[in-house]
């Protein structure tokens, strides 16, 4: 089912849910928000997208999405078992604050990296699922 | 600190994440899987001799203390349990190799074999309420996945049973940690165990050990919340019914064990009620597997009833009986497994596990019948095989206590299992008439896989002088859950 207006204000909304999932993950470090929210948000752009376009959301790269899922996991991994290769225990974080030109003083913590993968494993889930569901 | 028990749950994790990107690839998958097994084997053999050598151990993740952060605690039966679950899982890898279609395979049954150890050896080595119910929702997710691999009608209405009384039972388990969280305010084990103590309420209490075992009952088959198993396990293809049978209910022992050791040991009804159970558990089992004329149903019934037996160590609750109940777990999940695996190649051979139809299999397959026997008699408790020596231990604590009930229904199932597994000696094995094997030559890596368990339920008999030890090692340290509080959060 084809609508043109939603398929003009998604192209508007796109953008801006996606803009809207960043914030969201940058926010999650101290208040509400973060990776898996901010996938949710993503996946469900996607999704609307999908519903949006006259393709069905069973068409298109099959393997992306699963994919996604196994590099987030990757990352997540990752993020958690440095800290053993340096004499720490698993899943010790650390955070520095950094310089940025036009921003000023900005936290960054390693936390985040695990996030990151959090977000990915999220929009790769969700978006698989709802195409397997939707594909037949 | 080490890191050391971190190994045998982010080894399976990282081998998850290779094998998802290899899923095409069904050879590499297996050569992957196959090695990563081997490698947390490794890990978990050297985190058992730890234990052994230097007592609990801890592991505070991101360096939070307890009882802050969440921790992994090892005392001697988790680090057993994740050890056999090593050893079962890779003999079951192999057996899959060698079995499994290809559909299957590429349908992530390798990644998810994987996740299924994270879950299972997580489920053992945390020592934090809440994370136990984080572990068992990927073991069971994990679970689910597995045994709707690839199914008919049958598996998937089978699996859809086996999801909703798991769904269940964990909205249980999030409700008895809420009511628990606000008795104490805590959630880690070793501190839940101080102030379990210390709770003013006995009637809350009791409620929270009833919501617990319930659940745990569930998950662990007891009666009379085990009628979902038998069916389940039926379903999918044996290699998977044969580490769900050896493995998943026995977390939910491990969790009867942990939660009534450390928490509800002291309520006056908890012992009393749990040896009440064990005892209809192992009846009630054992009548139903005698009704069945599958082998995978007969063999799906006596897990039900070899669940009492443990459950029957933990109720008496003294040190002769609970390395008795710890004996019996690792016994139980070698040989039951292995059972499994021996009616798999069966159906590979003959196309069918049907007792009525089969027979004869003694004449083409004589080492497969003789690995039945074994395991069978093992199972029943024939002396000198492991079943014996577990079944010895625990009758013994019973009647050191004067709980004869429990030990006359004990020596009255073992017989009716000793019955049973001679039925299917008798159907499968010996009688002459049967169908016509439809496999060409026997597999020898299947026939490894069998005998490599086989053996190890001999072995654990002959030389129970050996494992001995580990078991009252573990029993001593559920009898004294200061020993764990202390590991946890320092001397007090």
């Amino acid at each position: 089912m084809y609508s043109l207006i939603l398929a003009v204000a998604v192209r508007y909304t796109y953008p801006l849910l996606l803009l809207f999932a960043a914030f969201l993950f940058l926010k999650g470090h101290n208040s509400p928000g973060g990776g898996f929210i901010a996938g949710l948000l993503t996946a469900a752009a996607i999704v609307l997208s999908y519903i949006a376009s006259k393709r069905s959301p069973g068409d298109g790269p099959d393997r992306f999405f699963v994919n996604l899922i196994g590099f987030g996991l990757c990352v997540a991994l990752t993020t958690a078992a440095v800290p053993v290769f340096l004499g720490y225990p698993f899943f010790t974080h650390t955070f520095g604050f950094v310089d940025v030109p036009l921003l000023g003083k900005v936290e960054l913590a390693s936390a985040s990296l695990f996030d990151l993968g959090v977000y990915m494993v999220v929009v790769g889930n969700v978006v698989t699922v709802i195409r397997a569901m939707t594909g037949q | 600190m080490s890191n050391l028990p971190i190994l045998p749950v982010a080894l399976p994790l990282a081998s998850a994440v290779v094998l998802l990107f290899l899923r095409d690839r069904p050879a590499l998958s297996r050569t992957v899987a196959m090695a990563a097994n081997l490698v947390t084997f490794a890990a978990a053999a050297k985190l058992l001799l730890t234990v052994r050598d230097q007592g609990i151990q801890v592991l505070q993740f991101g360096n939070w203390p307890a009882p802050f952060g969440i921790v992994f605690t090892v005392d001697m039966l988790g680090a057993l349990m994740v050890m056999v679950t090593m050893v079962v899982s890779t003999a079951t890898l192999l057996f899959a190799c060698f079995s499994l279609d290809e559909p299957r395979e590429r349908m992530f049954f390798y990644p998810l074999f994987q996740f299924l150890l994270v879950g299972v050896n997580g489920s053992f080595l945390t020592g934090d309420l809440f994370n136990l119910f984080v572990w068992f929702e990927v073991l069971l997710i994990s679970s689910y996945a597995l045994m709707s691999l690839g199914g008919g009608a049958y598996q998937l209405q089978e699996t859809f049973k086996y999801l909703v009384v798991n769904a269940l039972s964990s909205c249980l388990f999030l409700i008895g940690v809420a009511i628990i969280y606000s008795l104490t305010g805590t959630l880690n084990f070793a501190q839940l165990s101080v102030r379990m103590a210390e709770v003013p309420d006995p009637a809350l209490k009791a409620v929270v050990a009833v919501i617990f075992m319930l659940v745990f009952s569930i998950k662990a088959a007891l009666f009379p919340l085990y009628m979902w198993l038998p069916r389940a396990y039926f379903a999918p293809p044996t290699v998977i019914s044969g580490l769900f049978g050896g493995l998943l209910t026995k977390v939910g022992v491990y969790a009867l064990f942990r939660v009534v050791s450390l928490l509800f040991a002291d309520l006056p009804f908890v012992l009393p009620l749990l040896v009440f159970v064990a005892g209809a558990t192992m009846f009630f089992g054992v009548i139903g597997a005698l009704s069945q004329w599958d082998m995978k149903r007969v063999l799906s019934y006596h897990i039900v009833s070899q669940i009492g037996y443990m459950i029957m160590g933990l109720g008496l609750f003294s040190q002769v009986a609970l390395a008795g109940g710890i004996f019996y777990i690792i016994h139980h999940i070698l040989v039951k497994t292995a059972l499994f695996l021996i009616a798999g190649a069966v159906e590979k051979s003959r196309g069918t596990t049907n007792l009525r139809r089969l027979g004869g299999v003694i004449e083409t397959e004589a080492l497969l019948a003789g690995l039945f026997m074994v395991a069978g008699l093992g199972l029943a408790g024939v002396p000198p095989l492991s079943g014996f020596i577990a079944k010895l231990l625990l009758i013994q604590a019973g009647l050191q206590q004067g709980s004869y009930g429990i030990v006359a229904v004990s020596l009255l199932v073992s017989f009716l299992t000793l019955f049973s597994m001679m039925k299917i000696f008798r159907y499968v094995f010996w009688r002459e008439e049967g169908l016509p094997r439809i496999e060409e030559g026997g597999n020898r890596a299947r026939l490894l896989s069998i005998a490599v368990l086989v053996l190890l339920g001999v072995a654990m008999g002959l030389g129970a002088s050996v494992v001995m030890p580990y078991a009252e090692t573990a029993a001593e340290q559920i009898l004294n859950p200061q020993l764990y509080v202390a590991a946890v959060l320092g001397e007090p």
